[in-house]
């Protein structure tokens, strides 16, 4: 029997809550696109003052980015992240909702045309920015290629049941969403996936819940003297290895009011020059998180949706 | 690439919502051009074909409606307290926020409520989620405005609410001579 206690309603309320998200969508669908800056200011105030460790998340990792910035600059920029990221998660919505309601551009044209075009399996390797929800169905569809999403599980299986049934409401012929649960499975799908020629796309900036990880020591600044440690899934690393597929590092960018940028970036690889399976994975994974990763979300902070502490200190 | 989607000349620009909007663009306006990317490396562009989304009218329809309910509820305020003091005139700027907060949700509530009175009549317009509602929530707007201009009273307090109502109202009665205009183009075009 589902768990009617108030601490529990109140914990369905909350940042990963599943009736915070059935409110946003029941506001997207009453509230007209000309009043959306309206309440979409009043709620990202109300969220963002009143999230405590959603703003300390956000504010801890543009501290890593951001050493020399004082607390009120910071303050500022974690609001106008929560700020970015209610407009994405809005525009989302909307798409949701059968409303084609996105402008899209491509930086990199020719990186993505070549996936489109090439028969072999591609890993496509993303972060948590713009609207990826929304841009994976549109690459599915303009490749005319089966894409796998993989996602991580929502917080609450609440949430994760709604999620769910959301996503399967806009399933196309092309595109399937795969949850990175801890049955072990997932692995094996996508290798099949990838043998079959088919595109898997995957977030290659958080660790959460039951995934590989792998630790770098990194310098999130630039400057070579302040060093953290970053956590990242390994598992897209060791499909490029395993399968020998090449990996297309593609970000989605908010340009605008309704605007998205899609950057598209030459694709690598990750292959074992000796026995030494590992240092491989970490030598791509470094490539990834220091030559690709890193400049653009010191570029596109503003748009980094990664809303927990990202950057630990190293011991 | 999905050539339908790879049309560079229908940008959002040239999309108003409102028939002012359109007139504007009309009088205004030759074709929009396709902007230039601001950096040197190749980029393409796939807008998707869609009514509507003036950026520009978009954010001016958001702040307009913004000053306008915070005017009223800020006229409100003044006819309520009545401020004399200096503590009083800042309780009224303060209380304006919450006030504003409630009219907005008061307004966007009774939309919502009044479109789901009107599907179970059987009334459902074939608009995307949201369109439908704003306009009864513009409609409610500007009835209250109506009620505001029918209510005045004399006197400087009162002042405020019905210059600000008076405002909405002349907006709305140009978009509406507007469409009018728009309409008699369309007409005209028709029968050519």
């Amino acid at each position: 029997m589902a768990d009617r206690s108030p601490a529990s309603i109140l914990h369905r309320f909350g940042a990963y809550g599943d009736l915070t998200l059935k409110f946003q969508a029941w506001g997207a669908k009453v509230c007209p696109p000309y009043l959306e800056p309206l309440y979409i200011s009043f709620y990202t105030a109300l969220a963002f003052l009143l999230g405590g460790p959603v703003r300390q998340g956000l504010i801890s990792n543009l501290k890593a980015l951001f050493p020399e910035q004082g607390p009120i600059t910071l303050f500022l920029k974690a609001y106008q992240v929560i700020w970015n990221f209610a407009f994405t998660v809005a525009d989302g919505t909307r798409s949701r909702q059968g409303e084609s309601v996105i402008d899209w551009e491509i930086d990199g044209y020719e990186h993505f045309e070549a996936m489109a075009k090439a028969e072999q399996g591609a890993i496509l390797l993303t972060a948590h920015m713009g609207n990826y929800d929304v841009a994976a169905p549109l690459f599915a569809e303009n490749f005319q290629r089966r894409l796998n999403a993989v996602r991580a599980p929502e917080r609450h299986a609440e949430t994760q049941e709604w999620m769910e049934r959301e996503l399967a409401a806009q399933a196309k012929d092309h595109y399937t969403v795969l949850y990175n649960k801890s049955d072990r499975l997932l692995g094996l799908q996508l290798v099949q996936a990838l043998s079959r020629g088919e595109i898997v796309a995957i977030q290659g900036d958080r660790v959460l819940f039951d995934v590989a990880p792998l630790s770098l020591e990194v310098s999130p600044s630039g400057d070579p003297d302040q060093r953290c440690l970053f956590t990242l899934p390994k598992g897209p690393f060791v499909l490029a290895l395993t399968t020998g597929v090449p990996i297309h590092p593609v970000f989605i960018l908010r340009t605008g009011w309704r605007r998205y940028r899609i950057v598209a970036l030459p694709p690598f690889y990750c292959q074992a020059e000796s026995r030494d399976r590992e240092a491989a994975i970490e030598k791509a994974a470094r490539h990834w998180v220091d030559d690709i990763l890193l400049p653009l979300i010191r570029t596109h902070w503003s748009q980094w949706f990664v809303l927990e502490t990202a950057f630990a200190p190293v011991k | 690439m999905n050539p339908e989607l790879l049309d560079p000349f229908l940008l959002p620009e040239c999309r108003p919502v409102t028939a002012l909007g359109r007139v504007l663009v009309l009088l205004t306006s030759a074709p929009v051009e396709q902007p230039v990317v601001d950096d040197k490396r190749s980029s393409s562009h796939f807008w998707t074909n869609r009514a509507g989304q003036h950026a520009g009218e978009t954010f001016f329809l958001a702040t307009l409606i913004s000053l306008i309910i915070s005017a009223l509820s800020f006229g409100w305020l003044i006819q309520q307290i009545a401020p004399s003091s200096f503590l009083t005139w800042l309780l009224t700027f303060v209380g304006t926020v919450p006030v504003f907060i409630v009219a907005i949700h008061v307004l966007i509530f009774a939309a919502s409520g009044i479109e789901a009175l009107l599907q179970l009549f059987g009334i459902r317009p074939a608009q995307f989620p949201g369109h439908f509602c704003g306009r009864l929530f513009l409609a409610l707007l500007s009835a209250w405005c109506v009620l505001i201009l029918v209510n005045a009273g004399h006197g400087v307090r009162n002042c405020l609410m019905s210059s600000t109502a008076a405002l909405w109202l002349t907006v709305v009665a140009v978009n509406f001579a507007a469409w009018i205009f728009l309409q008699f183009r369309e007409l005209r075009q028709a029968l050519t």
